[in-house]
């Protein structure tokens, strides 16, 4: 059985400056071990995750989300984490969700524990953002054959042995096809949880927009081949 | 038709083909087989690798025979069906083309990665925790 000790929440971060106390404020009280990795921000993230007193990992350099993402599982992974939560650091998500998100991966039902966002709630959430969504949802079924109802939620739960298993390769957006990819080719074990999304007009102006999908289909079909 | 056969038409002497015509022939071909020879002598060394470089020997002596003797293309371009030796060039320029921006690409990827193992390592190492102000740890 895992204690609360065992449990690290990864949160990459790129030019979060004026969003990462606010996400760590509400973080905290639920999760006593956060890593906030500072993907070469110009800003102050690291100096302000820092003032909250959570580990902070830098990268000299900006190398994207998913090079962040996993240089904080490996981080944890070193720090002796049993489960890594992954979380985004706008605040989009509800940390309130983590004790469901970790619950299948504790009772050893899944390796990893996905959040869906059209399982559970979405706050703002613009049609078009919608549209781009199912359509990546339609695109994870066809190239990697796995049935997912949310394929680019960043709310996830890896258990010890499926985050050592699994490395994620694509440095920029395209890894999060890449994890589904890899869950269905090394036959981990997964269940979907309902989470709530929030978005407001700041993470919207900052995300990804929705012609950035075609580069991400790209990038990922480019990063299957290059081994 | 190449230098020999314009010469030919336009009823050069035997005399002056032998001087003008193979003056570029001579030089390029005489640069292929520097550059086979190049490969071959490195030919053991495990950089770029035995494909590689077997890939490059046979670029060499392909550019040559084209080059040395124009009408070789003439004929590989009418045995496959093109016609013109001209085309044929173009086809393989243009695979030739997209091949090579295949494989810089996927180099470049690969590069990009060993960047980001690089900037990992260097990262954890350097990790730090700080000190909660006004915040529960």
């Amino acid at each position: 059985m895992s204690s609360p000790d065992d449990i690290w929440v990864v949160i990459p971060a790129f030019n979060e400056a004026s969003r990462i106390r606010a996400t760590l404020e509400e973080l905290l009280p639920h999760q006593r071990n956060v890593v906030v990795v500072d993907d070469g921000s110009p800003d102050d993230t690291a100096d302000v995750a820092r003032a909250c007193g959570v580990w902070v990992v830098r990268h000299p350099i900006n190398r994207g989300q998913g090079a962040a993402l996993q240089t904080g599982i490996d981080f944890a992974h070193q720090r002796g984490a049993a489960i890594i939560v992954t979380f985004d650091a706008d605040g989009q998500h509800d940390p309130a969700d983590i004790p469901a998100l970790l619950a299948p991966v504790l009772s050893g039902d899944a390796d990893i524990a996905l959040g869906s966002r059209f399982l559970g709630t979405t706050v703002g959430m613009p049609l078009s953002r919608r549209i781009v969504l199912k359509l990546g949802v339609l695109f994870t079924r066809l190239a990697s054959r796995i049935r997912v109802t949310d394929s680019h939620n960043g709310f996830r739960a890896f258990s010890r042995s499926a985050a050592e298993a699994l490395r994620i390769r694509q440095d920029r957006m395209a890894h999060a096809s890449e994890i589904l990819d890899e869950i269905r080719r090394l036959g981990l074990r997964f269940r979907e949880v309902p989470v709530t999304v929030r978005y407001t007009a700041a993470t919207l102006a900052k995300g990804q927009s929705s012609w950035n999908a075609v580069r991400i289909v790209w990038q990922f079909l480019v990063g299957k081949v290059v081994k | 038709m190449n230098a020999v056969h314009v010469l030919f038409a336009q009823g050069s002497s035997p005399a002056d083909i032998r001087v003008s015509a193979p003056v570029f022939q001579t030089i390029a071909v005489g640069a292929m087989a520097l550059l086979l020879f190049r490969d071959l002598w490195n030919w053991s060394r495990p950089y770029p690798g035995k494909f590689v470089r077997l890939l490059r020997c046979l670029a060499w002596i392909g550019a040559g025979a084209a080059i040395a003797d124009p009408w070789l293309v003439q004929a590989v371009a009418t045995a496959l069906g093109i016609g013109r030796a001209a085309d044929a060039v173009l086809y393989v320029f243009v695979l030739a083309f997209l091949w090579v921006s295949f494989y810089l690409y996927t180099r470049c990827l690969r590069l990009e990665r060993d960047i980001t193992a690089l900037t990992r390592h260097i990262a954890i190492q350097e990790a730090s925790r700080g000190a909660a102000s006004g915040l529960r740890d």
